[in-house]
């Protein structure tokens, strides 16, 4: 190929390059820009990215203005019990589907891999009507029982196919020494499978600090909201002070954006495993 | 001799009796294993599936204690429902100009993400950000740049002497903005998905192509698009499913409207069940959406066996 032709196709590829990162990146940069402007600038004729003059009070406002803590700590009180939750109850079967030989395994395997063609848009009435039936509408446990039974399926499938690649040797010469199942499981199994288990845990972090449609049914007292539902309420409430909703949202946004810069390869292995669901 | 026998039976019922034992203990544990999240499972998912049959058939208002059977009336209801037809159609539009849309960019991303150069781990990073932006957090940001005056859209637009539409607000312009939207906040998901499928392609192809003097366009037409064609297929089921559930994006952004013009199904099932209190109806809605996913899923499966090429 001649040289010139190979400028021209360059260019062109940086170009694109170019207008596909103003259009990922821009929005966020937008977020941040607005949440430090005073409102005269936020409505200014002009359009400007980096404020004339930084106004931190977006930030402590939001706190006042709402119980913004109490949101943020009902998302970290949902997202650890899902978390965990999901943590026992996923590697446990998983382990059982890969290690234990009992009757009717392959069955009862398939009756769970299943349940990924259900969605839960389809289950959410019978279950807003199960939990208040338990009394358990505004409440944590209601909150975050339901996922204890969604969307595990994956998980179980994930971590199934790791512990089988776990040689059926060590598990007979465990059991030798006279190890049980439930030792060699805690003790053997776990800790060989620390990188899949922690992809696990950001995928389940990003789906349960995400959670929209569910906790917006079960929650009807401000209080008990996460925070992504109080921050769209908060949005629609506040009108147009941008300065404000813009600094909550950064806030909001703040825990999965420093966890994705920190774990960059965790999160795209974690998103790449995601695909494998489909 | 006799007492040797005696022994042989003797040891033999024991290995036997031993086998049966540990047998019995490793169904046990198994069971044990896997019963709390099958408890779960059964509760939360299996259940409310039958439940949601069962409930379509009554007319049940959430508030009041009394329930009436009515039989197909809900369905019957829906058939001569505009608004469920509305929702139908409405959906049915956004996946079919998102889906493709999300592909095509997503793919232009992926190809040149995992081409070998400079900064592209720097790339990879910032295209993912969308994905990475919290669900409220994102879709307020774009309700805010979207807004029609002093929106951060139109204030670019009347820079250069257009005067934007009236983005969320305006009965046109309110779905393709949900739309572009939610674009762009799958494109760093399916990007990822495309690179790993990139990554699965063997380089000797590429180099055996080359040595015959084959151009770019020749090497993506005849051995990346093909061989890419099990997960381009994987992401346009996938595509097409997430755009049927869409919810949030519309809850946040337009509650639907204006006027109906983005009350896509899932929004319409949670106003009829959680607005208007029409439990029943609103169960019949969700199980004509089941259909719909389950026939999506289905064709995946029987396509994935007839039309993709595999190596």
């Amino acid at each position: 190929m001649s040289k010139h032709k190979s400028l021209i196709f360059k260019s062109i590829l940086y170009f694109i390059m170019a207008v596909f990162l103003i259009i990922t990146i821009l929005p966020a940069i937008w977020m941040i820009s607005t949440s430090l402007k005073f409102p005269q600038e936020i409505f200014a004729a002009e359009v400007s990215i980096i404020p004339n003059e930084v106004n931190w009070n977006n930030y402590v406002q939001i706190f006042e203005r709402q119980p913004f803590a109490r949101f943020l700590f009902n998302s970290a009180v949902m997202t650890f019990f899902i978390i965990w939750g999901r943590l026992i109850l996923v590697s446990m079967a998983a382990y059982a589907f890969a290690k234990v030989k009992f009757v009717g395994r392959e069955l009862l395997f398939l009756s769970c891999l299943a349940t990924l063609i259900i969605p839960e848009q389809v289950n959410m009435i019978p279950n807003y009507i199960t939990l208040a039936g338990w009394g358990l509408i505004n409440t944590y446990p209601g909150i975050i029982l339901p996922y204890f039974g969604l969307g595990v399926a994956f998980g179980i499938f994930l971590l199934r196919q790791h512990f089988l690649t776990i040689p059926e040797e060590l598990r007979e010469s465990a059991l030798l020494d006279g190890c049980g199942h439930i030792r060699f499981f805690l003790q053997v199994v776990i800790p060989l499978s620390k990188p899949v288990i922690s992809a696990y845990i950001i995928f389940v972090f990003l789906e349960a600090w995400n959670a929209y449609l569910w906790p917006l049914i079960v929650t009807h007292d401000i209080h008990m909201r996460p925070a992504q539902v109080a921050l769209a309420f908060f949005q629609s409430e506040a009108g147009a002070e941008w300065g404000l909703i813009m600094a909550g949202s950064v806030i909001v946004t703040l825990p999965t954006l420093i966890l994705f810069l920190i774990f960059q390869n965790k999160f795209i292995e974690s998103i790449t495993m995601s695909g494998l669901k489909g | 001799m006799n007492n040797i026998k005696n022994l042989i039976k003797e040891r033999f019922s024991f290995e036997n009796n031993l086998f049966f034992k540990r047998r019995l203990r490793e169904n046990i544990t198994g069971y044990l294993f896997i019963l709390p999240v099958f408890i779960f499972i059964m509760i939360f998912v299996y259940y409310p599936v039958i439940r949601n049959l069962y409930l379509s058939f009554f007319n049940w208002r959430l508030i009041s204690p009394d329930r009436s059977f009515i039989g197909l009336y809900n369905y019957r209801r829906l058939l001569n429902d505009p608004y469920f037809w509305n929702a139908l159609r409405i959906t049915a539009i956004y996946a079919f100009v998102v889906v493709p849309a999300t592909i095509v960019l997503s793919l232009i991303m992926a190809l040149i993400v995992n081409r070998k150069m400079k900064f592209r781990a720097f790339f990879r990073t910032a295209y993912f950000v969308p994905t990475v932006i919290s669900t409220a957090s994102a879709a307020i940001v774009w309700v805010w740049m979207y807004e029609p005056i002093g929106g951060l859209f139109n204030s670019l637009l009347s820079m250069v002497g257009v005067s934007g539409p009236g983005w969320l607000h305006s009965p046109r312009w309110a779905l393709p903005s949900i739309g572009i939207y939610t674009t762009w906040k799958d494109l760093g998901f399916f990007m990822i998905i495309f690179l790993a499928g990139l990554r699965n392609i063997p380089n000797h192809y590429y180099e055996a192509a080359k040595i015959d003097g084959a151009n770019r366009w020749k090497l993506f037409r005849h051995i990346t698009w093909p061989l890419l064609s099990p997960t381009t297929f994987l992401v346009l089921v996938m595509g097409f499913i997430r755009a049927w559930k869409v919810f949030n994006a519309v809850h946040i952004m337009t509650e639907g409207g204006p006027i109906s013009r983005t009350s896509v199904m899932v929004y319409y099932i949670y106003r009829q069940a959680f607005e208007a209190m029409n439990i029943g109806y609103g169960s019949a809605i969700a199980n004509v959406f089941f259909v719909i996913v389950l026939g999506i899923t289905l064709v995946q499966f029987w396509g994935s066996k007839k039309l993709v090429h595999y190596q």
